[in-house]
């Protein structure tokens, strides 16, 4: 009876959790954002901004492009707010001042306005590597690979079974 | 485009082999002479008078996969007895008697198939005690080439326990109860040579200052293992999806995707064999030894060492060593080959050795040395060389207070020699409620002025140290049960406050 108490109190606990929960987030989404607004192939190292991997609060404007980016026309750039980062680096950009042009340009190569180092850090997973150029936006290869070979495993089942 | 194949690993180098038996003709005689022993999932479980880690865990070093004992223990000791009684001593379901029986040295030895219940029901069904049952299996099995250590104590402790235990007679609803702490909450009665688990673990973290509410599952992993005689195979295998840039997760990819997609992950993969029953080598990826193996992986001693056990595992071979008194690992360090390319894999080596000098008190040292062809930091194509040495130390005052503490040099290159630590006071007055009280210190050191460019500014962390205090509750509600909340305040941060729950399976 007592035990009961206790898986009771379990699972209650692990609703009131799974009912705050919704989807995955992560807070690191600079890059990313800095990824799509530039068209690049590959989130940016945070070195682009911050000097450093993993960057920090506090080495955010050790660089010239994160020191322009994090106010921008007196737009200021909050944590996690990358709206506003897509915004400043819009209107950076729309300036046209052949810094801005330069900074398109290079970001747009992977490679570091500042540096000239490539901004196109470690990949991650069996093989990875960065491609010469984006994938496409909806490619659905991989799923017909897989309706392929489960519609071949299906025939040759099928074959098998007649033979019997 | 990404590929999806098979990394073509770039002939690998003949000198990295070749550094590597240097290192293991210089390492394998020290640590002979050495002779180390374990780190832990739970190190405040020493206080229980566990010092070590693989009678409850398959990683000889502790972590994840829980061994058929280990689920026993997480019933018994690290769960709130909700039953009311004073714990191992009056269990109903002839458990206590193998907590009574197998003092921790017979723990260090036996491992990695201990303590199913089948032992208990054979006896029961044999008209014996279970508790002997299981002694005669540690005898037999965990110390064959040892006959004056654990199973002498099995039997020093066989003749203290007078009068012997009565098994209570087994009622419909203890038979339900005592299978639930095996896999999958008692659904599946798994084979002696299987060890199967899997963990979900759910972040939430609530706003202060600017931030926003947050929650994601952390972790959901399966882990398994097989073991034929001395053989081993185990992993884990998993999914994980972090924002672009993150540093959790992307080291363990399967999966390409390099967005914010679903990932497969694989922290560990192995094969191992126990050349000794005190001694195991593994190959493949795995944990980092290093350290106190604490569960707080973004706490600074193990984020900042990379040794932590959420994605900073290296593919390498590692020995492990469980005596008596003495414990440790050294792995030869390959790279990550879940990461390209090739020039940011570390090699080198990790490795610990912890000594219990009293028995619920240790002290241990740490040393870790890597390089690499590039600066992952700061992308550029400098050899970048990487060592941590330190030393730790757990200690357990009665069964309600554990202490645990480490320090280490951090020494990297074209940087000032930083230095990272942390103490942490776990008490335990209720069992299975643990309130902890953490402090952590960091200072990775002063990055080298480039000529040519402007001398980078000592900042907290980095020339300047930089500290932070944990205040958290972690509650062991029932087996495969627990949730935790932490309030962190590090320096130039705002305070973090993190509710996590945790079923295993």
């Amino acid at each position: 009876m007592q035990i009961r108490k206790a898986q009771l109190a379990a699972v209650v606990m692990a609703g009131f959790l799974g009912v705050l929960s919704s989807n995955a987030q992560a807070s690191q989404e600079f890059p990313g954002a800095l990824q799509e607004a530039a068209g690049m192939t590959c989130a940016p190292s945070c070195v682009v901004c911050h000097g450093v991997d993993p960057g920090t609060a506090q080495t955010f404007r050790t660089r010239k492009l994160g020191d322009t980016l994090f106010i921008y026309n007196g737009n200021p750039v909050a944590p996690h707010d990358t709206a506003a980062l897509k915004a400043n680096y819009a209107a950076y950009i729309k300036s046209g001042t052949p810094e801005a042009l330069n900074v398109q340009a290079k970001l747009a190569e992977g490679i570091d306005p500042e540096t000239g180092i490539g901004l196109c850090g470690p990949t991650y997973g069996c093989g990875a590597h960065i491609a010469s150029k984006a994938p496409a936006r909806h490619d659905w290869s991989g799923v017909w690979w897989v309706l392929g070979a489960v519609v071949t495993g299906g025939l040759l089942r099928r074959k098998a079974w007649r033979k019997r | 485009m990404q590929s999806f194949g098979l990394a073509k690993s770039p002939a690998q180098p003949r000198a990295a082999l070749l550094v590597l038996l240097r290192i293991a003709l210089i390492a394998l005689p020290l640590f002979a002479l050495l002779s180390p022993k374990p780190a832990h999932a739970y190190a405040w479980m020493i206080k229980r008078g566990y010092p070590s880690c693989p009678a409850c865990h398959a990683d000889p070093s502790g972590g994840e996969l829980l061994t058929g004992y280990g689920r026993m223990i997480s019933t018994l000791t690290l769960s709130t007895n909700w039953g009311g009684s004073d714990g191992a001593a009056t269990n109903q379901h002839g458990l206590s008697r193998k907590l009574a029986l197998r003092s921790p040295e017979s723990l260090a030895a036996h491992a990695k198939s201990a303590g199913t219940d089948d032992n208990a029901e054979a006896a029961k069904a044999d008209g014996a005690k279970p508790a002997d049952a299981d002694a005669n299996k540690a005898e037999g099995e965990a110390k064959p080439a040892d006959s004056a250590g654990a199973g002498s104590s099995n039997s020093d402790a066989d003749s203290e326990e007078e009068p012997p235990v009565v098994v209570p007679k087994a009622n419909k609803a203890s038979d339900e109860e005592s299978t639930f702490p095996n896999f999958l909450f008692g659904a599946f009665k798994l084979p002696d040579w299987l060890l199967l688990g899997g963990s979900y673990r759910h972040m939430n973290i609530f706003p202060i200052g600017d931030g926003k509410f947050r929650t994601f599952p952390m972790m959901l992993d399966l882990y398994g293992q097989m073991k034929f005689g001395g053989f081993s195979v185990g992993g884990s295998i998993g999914g994980a999806r972090v924002a672009v840039g993150s540093p959790y997760a992307r080291r363990a990819q399967i999966t390409t995707n390099q967005g914010k997609e679903w990932n497969l992950i694989s922290r560990t993969h192995y094969l191992g064999y126990d050349i000794t029953p005190e001694v195991t080598v593994r190959a493949g990826r795995l944990n980092l030894p290093f350290g106190v193996r604490i569960p707080e992986h973004t706490m600074w001693v193990r984020q900042a060492t990379n040794t932590d056990r959420e994605s900073s595992q290296q593919h390498g071979v590692a020995i492990a060593y469980v005596g008596d008194k003495l414990r440790g690992e050294v792995m030869g360090i390959a790279g990550n080959y879940q990461m390209n390319p090739d020039k940011y894999r570390d090699r080198g080596y990790s490795g610990f050795a912890e000594y219990q000098f009293a028995e619920t008190a240790t002290i241990g040292v740490s040393s870790l040395y890597t390089f690499a062809r590039a600066d992952r930091t700061t992308l550029k194509d400098l050899r970048t060389m990487r060592q941590v040495h330190g030393v730790m130390g757990r200690a357990g005052f009665g069964e309600k207070l554990a202490l645990l503490g480490e320090v280490d040099a951090i020494i990297t290159s074209r940087k000032d020699l930083g230095y990272v630590g942390f103490l942490q006071l776990d008490t335990e007055f209720v069992q299975g409620l643990h309130f902890l009280a953490t402090a952590e210190t960091l200072d990775e050191g002063q990055t080298d002025p480039v000529p040519g460019q402007i001398t980078p500014a000592k900042v907290a962390g980095q020339g300047k140290p930089k500290f932070g205090g944990w205040l958290s509750c972690a509650w062991f509600i029932y087996s495969h049960f627990d949730v935790r909340v932490d309030a962190i305040k590090r320096t130039g941060e705002d305070v973090s406050l993190l509710a996590q729950l945790h079923v295993y399976l």
